[in-house]
C-alpha cells in the first residue's frame, strides 16, 4: 500500500465520528462505510490523490469496492 | 454559487423531502457538500435535466445493483433502446383502450369502497389498488397475482429513493418478481396486446440488441413506476381535495379535473427529486460544475420557482402560468404520463359522479418521500350524498 492508498484511508475514516478500522479488504459499499453521496465525493478524492482525470472505465463499484483494489487499480501502489 | 453552511452534510440536507425549502433564495445551483450540488430554479433545472453529459448512468446506483442493466440507469442508444420496448404500450390508442376496457371496473371499485369510509392510511390501504390494477393489466399479468406483486414490489420503491434501502428483504423480492415475470411471459395465454408480449414483438421487429434479463428488468421498473408514483400522487389528489374542499360536482366538468389535476401534480410531483452525474465538467446556469458530481435536481423546487409562479405555495387551479415539470423533461421524461394523467382523470370523474366531498379530517402537514412523494399521516372521510 502506497501512501496514496493511506491518504485515502484517512479520509474514508474522517467520514465517520467514531474510530475505526479500514482494511485493504474491507468491503467500503456492503460495510456502509460509503454511501452512495460519499462514493461520488471519494471519486473526486482519489483524483485529487490521484494528480491525473480518472478514466470512466475506472470508476466503478468493482474497481473501488476496496483500498486494495483501488490501489491496485488506480494509484498502482504509488 | 449558494453554499449551505453550518455543520449540515449533503445526507443530512437530503433526508428531508423538502429539503430543497431549506436552501438560501437567490441561487439556482447550491454546493450541498462535497461532490454534491444541488439544482433548483425552473430554467436550471429544465437545462440540467436535458445536458448530454449530466446523465443517469453511476456505478454505485442501487437500483443498477439490484434491477440490472435498465433504462432508468442509463443513457444514449442504449436508454432509447429501453424507451423503444415501452413506446407501443404507451401509445394514444392503447391507453384510450385501457380507459374503455380496463379501468372503468377498477375505479369503480375503488371509489365503492371508499364511500363512507373514514381512513387514517389512505396511502397504505387504498391509494395502490388502481394502479397495481392498471399496470397488471397493462403488464398482462393474471389478476390472481396483483395482490402478491403489490406486496413484493412496494419495499423495492426505497431503492429508488433517498436514502437508499437495500436489504435482504428488496434483493429477495427482485428475484421473486423476476421469476414471476419470467414464467407470466412463458404463459400461452399472454394477452397480445400486454406489455410482456408486446416488448417481445418490438424487440424482434426492431431488432433491438437487448437481452431477456434487460426485458424482464425493464417490465419490473415499468412496474415499479407505474404503481408507486400514481399510488403517491393518488393520495396527494385526495389530500388536496379534502384539504381545500373542493367541490366534487363541479368536477364532472373534463376541463375543471383537468386544471385540478395540473395543479396537484405541480405542487405534489411524485418525483421531486432526480440524480445526475457530471460527466465531464460542464455548467449549467453559467455555473460550473466539476466532473464526477453528483448533481440533485429538485422538480418540487423548479414546479414552486416565483419567477414562474405566481403565489407559488398556493393551490390555484387554471393558474394561467406555464412550466411545471411534473414528470420531468429531456430523453429521461415519464414516458407513462399520459396514462397516468387518464387514469387520474377517471378517477376524479367517478368520485365526482358518487360522492359527496372529501373531508380531511387531520392533517399533519408531512410529505414522505422522494422519488414517490406524498402527504403522509392524514385522515380524511369519504362523504356520499345525502
Amino acid at each position: 500500500m502506497g501512501s496514496k492508498s493511506n491518504a485515502l484511508r484517512m479520509w474514508i475514516s474522517d467520514l465517520h465520528h467514531e474510530p475505526l478500522t479500514v482494511g485493504d479488504d474491507t468491503d467500503l459499499i456492503q460495510s456502509g462505510l460509503i454511501t452512495s453521496l460519499q462514493f461520488v465525493a471519494m471519486v473526486i478524492e482519489i483524483e485529487r490523490l490521484h494528480g491525473e482525470r480518472l478514466e470512466p472505465e475506472v470508476i466503478g463499484a468493482e474497481s473501488m469496492r476496496t483500498l486494495g483494489a483501488i490501489d491496485s487499480n488506480v494509484f498502482h501502489g504509488a | 454559487m449558494g453554499t449551505v453552511s453550518g455543520s449540515r452534510d449533503a445526507h443530512t440536507v437530503l433526508l428531508d423531502p423538502t429539503w430543497d425549502r431549506a436552501l438560501p433564495a437567490g441561487s439556482d445551483v447550491h454546493i450541498l457538500g462535497s461532490g454534491v450540488i444541488a439544482i433548483t430554479g425552473n430554467n436550471a433545472v429544465q437545462r440540467a435535466l436535458a445536458h448530454p453529459d449530466l446523465v443517469a448512468d453511476h456505478p454505485l446506483k442501487a437500483s443498477a445493483r439490484g434491477f440490472g442493466p435498465n433504462v432508468l440507469d442509463c443513457d444514449g442508444p442504449r436508454h432509447r433502446a429501453f424507451r423503444a420496448l415501452l413506446a407501443p404500450v404507451l401509445a394514444a390508442g392503447r391507453i384510450a383502450e385501457y380507459r374503455r376496457a380496463l379501468m372503468p371496473t377498477l375505479v369503480d371499485d375503488l371509489v365503492g369502497n371508499l364511500l363512507g369510509t373514514t381512513t387514517d392510511d389512505f396511502h397504505d390501504v387504498y391509494a395502490h389498488r388502481l394502479p397495481y390494477g392498471i399496470v397488471a393489466g397493462v403488464l398482462g399479468v393474471d389478476p390472481a397475482l396483483r395482490d402478491r406483486f403489490h406486496e413484493l414490489t412496494r419495499p423495492l420503491s426505497l431503492l429508488l429513493d433517498y436514502p437508499t434501502v437495500e436489504t435482504e428483504l428488496t434483493r429477495h423480492n427482485i428475484a421473486l418478481l423476476l421469476d414471476l415475470i419470467d414464467i407470466e411471459r412463458g404463459h400461452h395465454r399472454l394477452p397480445p396486446e400486454s406489455l410482456l408480449a408486446t416488448i417481445e414483438r418490438t424487440r424482434e421487429r426492431k431488432g433491438l440488441d437487448l437481452t431477456d434479463g434487460e426485458i424482464r428488468s425493464t417490465a419490473l421498473l415499468f412496474f415499479l413506476a407505474g404503481t408507486e408514483t400514481s399510488s403517491a400522487f393518488i393520495t396527494a389528489l385526495i389530500y388536496c381535495l379534502g384539504r381545500e374542499g373542493v367541490e366534487l360536482s363541479a368536477l364532472r366538468n373534463p376541463a375543471v379535473r383537468a386544471d385540478l389535476i395540473e395543479e396537484v401534480l405541480r405542487l405534489y410531483p411524485p418525483v421531486r427529486t432526480i440524480v445526475r452525474f457530471a460527466r465531464t465538467d460542464l455548467s449549467v446556469a453559467e455555473r460550473a460544475i466539476p466532473r464526477h458530481s453528483a448533481v440533485v435536481i429538485s422538480i418540487a423546487a423548479a414546479n414552486r420557482d416565483p419567477r414562474l409562479f405566481s403565489e407559488p405555495d398556493q393551490f390555484r387551479p387554471g393558474r394561467p402560468e406555464r412550466g411545471s415539470i411534473p414528470f420531468s423533461v429531456g430523453s429521461h421524461g415519464c414516458p407513462g404520463a399520459a396514462l397516468a394523467k387518464s387514469e387520474f382523470d377517471l378517477l376524479l370523474d367517478r368520485l365526482s359522479q358518487r360522492c359527496r366531498r372529501v373531508d380531511l379530517k387531520r392533517d399533519s402537514g408531512r410529505l414522505e418521500s422522494q422519488s414517490f412523494a406524498r402527504p403522509a399521516d392524514f385522515c380524511v372521510e369519504f362523504v356520499p350524498p345525502v
